[in-house]
């Protein structure tokens, strides 16, 4: 071979060895920068798949605490007796938030959290969010869930974070609620208690005080007697610890005393109940000393008593 | 002519090497190993995020802020409860932590050391708890 032929085929090799090279380096980089990219998209995927989880999280957590809060109120209310006005103080609030807060710290991430425009008003049959109910193992309907107390709040949430540089901004209005009855116990309680006030006076019969004031009580029993019937059928139990109390004012005038010394009304209802000192409890509405009393005319016999007084307990 | 086959065979076998090195060098960067890797752990993460968030919908987590609140003992209940969810060719692991990082209770196994996990936060009883799902293939 000649040396111009050498360098020929040499020429012909290190071209062929260069373009290989070339086009294996070309497909080495495209195949890193596809790769690199492919993984950071997976990144993402996976920072992003886990900020919904958490921001869901924090949802159902929202709606369970909530619950069990409002659970707690009522059994509060319910004991005291008072009116159902249920309010959640900021300070239990703020205590949800900064522990939320402080544990997705934890998990890598920053968070702004706001709850606002909390409401709890009696259950109207409307727009409640049934995966919220189901998450809170309750029925789409129910026929209790008349009177219970219906859950309404805003959740604002604003993950951040700040190695991945994600950012993920969420709303949510909670539209649950907390089976308990307690506007139903409430308007059972004071309702048994205003009729029998306006119905009392026309119980009153007789002319000795005895007979008044046994007859106001027999009166009084037939008079409760289907409301307790028609509350058992509602999954209302109820107690009333009565004492009825005939005083002669005059021979012809007597006082009748009434004194309800309690109403208990418990919500029998399958699903309410609240968890106070690790316990499952049921909610009684306690309606302690109601009195009234209105007199009554006759001609009393002439007796030397000049009080008869009865208790019972209607149960 | 002998002179002139040597630097033909050289020439070769420079060539040769070069390409080998070079074919060695690009496998060596793609390593698919590692890409397949992550994308079975990000598939098992995936996975026991749904398990959880299905939990959830489904009421599991309140029984178990329930039974947490109420201090009963049966957490364990719950957590198999859990774990059926997981898809049946998957293994699934749960471990149900308090306040304070100590283990409560934990439920199922993991068949391999490739897993994705997912925490799920609980308050209860003014502390909070975490309940940690782990997912593989079995």
């Amino acid at each position: 071979m000649s040396s111009k032929c050498k360098v020929k085929t040499a020429f012909i090799w290190s071209s062929a060895v260069v373009t290989l090279s070339a086009i294996l380096l070309l497909c080495s980089a495209t195949q890193t920068s596809m790769i690199s990219l492919s993984t950071e998209i997976a990144i993402n995927r996976t920072t992003a798949d886990r900020i919904q989880f958490l921001t869901y999280n924090l949802l159902f957590d929202l709606n369970q605490y909530l619950y069990q809060k409002i659970g707690e109120e009522a059994y509060l209310i319910a004991n005291t007796g008072k009116p159902p006005n249920i309010s959640i103080e900021n300070e239990g609030l703020d205590e949800w938030v900064s522990q939320v807060k402080e544990w997705i710290n934890k998990e890598g991430f920053d968070a702004e959290i706001h709850v606002s425009n909390l409401q709890f008003f009696t259950y109207t049959n409307s727009d409640r969010d049934l995966i919220l109910l189901s998450a809170l193992n309750l029925p789409a309907n129910d026929a209790f869930y008349n009177e219970a107390i219906n859950i309404d709040a805003n959740l604002a949430i604003r993950l951040k974070n700040t190695l991945k540089n994600t950012l993920s901004e969420s709303f949510f209005k909670i539209k649950s609620l907390n089976p308990i009855r307690l506007f139903g116990l409430w308007k059972t309680a004071t309702e048994l208690y205003n009729e029998t006030r306006t119905n009392a006076p026309s119980w009153s019969s007789g002319d000795s005080l005895n007979e008044i004031a046994r007859n106001t009580e027999t009166k009084f029993k037939n008079f409760i007697k289907p409301l307790k019937e028609k509350l058992t059928s509602q999954s209302y139990k109820t107690e009333m610890h009565y004492q009825i109390t005939a005083r002669k004012l005059n021979p012809v005038q007597c006082q009748i005393d009434f004194n309800l010394n309690k109403i208990n009304i418990t919500d029998l209802g399958k699903y309410s109940y609240a968890i106070i000192d690790s316990n499952r409890s049921r909610i009684t509405y306690r309606l302690q000393n109601l009195n009234f009393n209105y007199n009554y005319q006759t001609k009393l016999t002439s007796e030397n008593i000049n009080e008869v007084t009865i208790t019972g307990i209607i149960e | 002519m002998k002179r002139r086959g040597m630097i033909s065979l050289t020439d070769s076998i420079a060539a040769l090497s070069l390409v080998s090195i070079l074919l060695a060098s690009t496998f060596m960067q793609t390593n698919p190993t590692s890409r397949l890797l992550t994308d079975e752990i990000e598939y098992c993460q995936k996975v026991a995020e749904q398990v959880l968030l299905i939990s959830e919908m489904k009421g599991y987590i309140t029984e178990l802020t329930v039974i947490l609140k109420a201090r009963l003992s049966s957490a364990e209940t719950i957590l198999e409860k859990i774990v059926k969810l997981c898809p049946s060719e998957l293994a699934c692991k749960l471990t149900l932590y308090d306040g304070n990082g100590q283990t409560v209770c934990t439920t199922g196994y993991l068949h391999d050391t490739v897993y994705g996990e997912a925490k799920c936060f609980i308050s209860s009883n003014k502390t909070e708890a975490t309940l940690l799902c782990q997912v593989s293939a079995k």
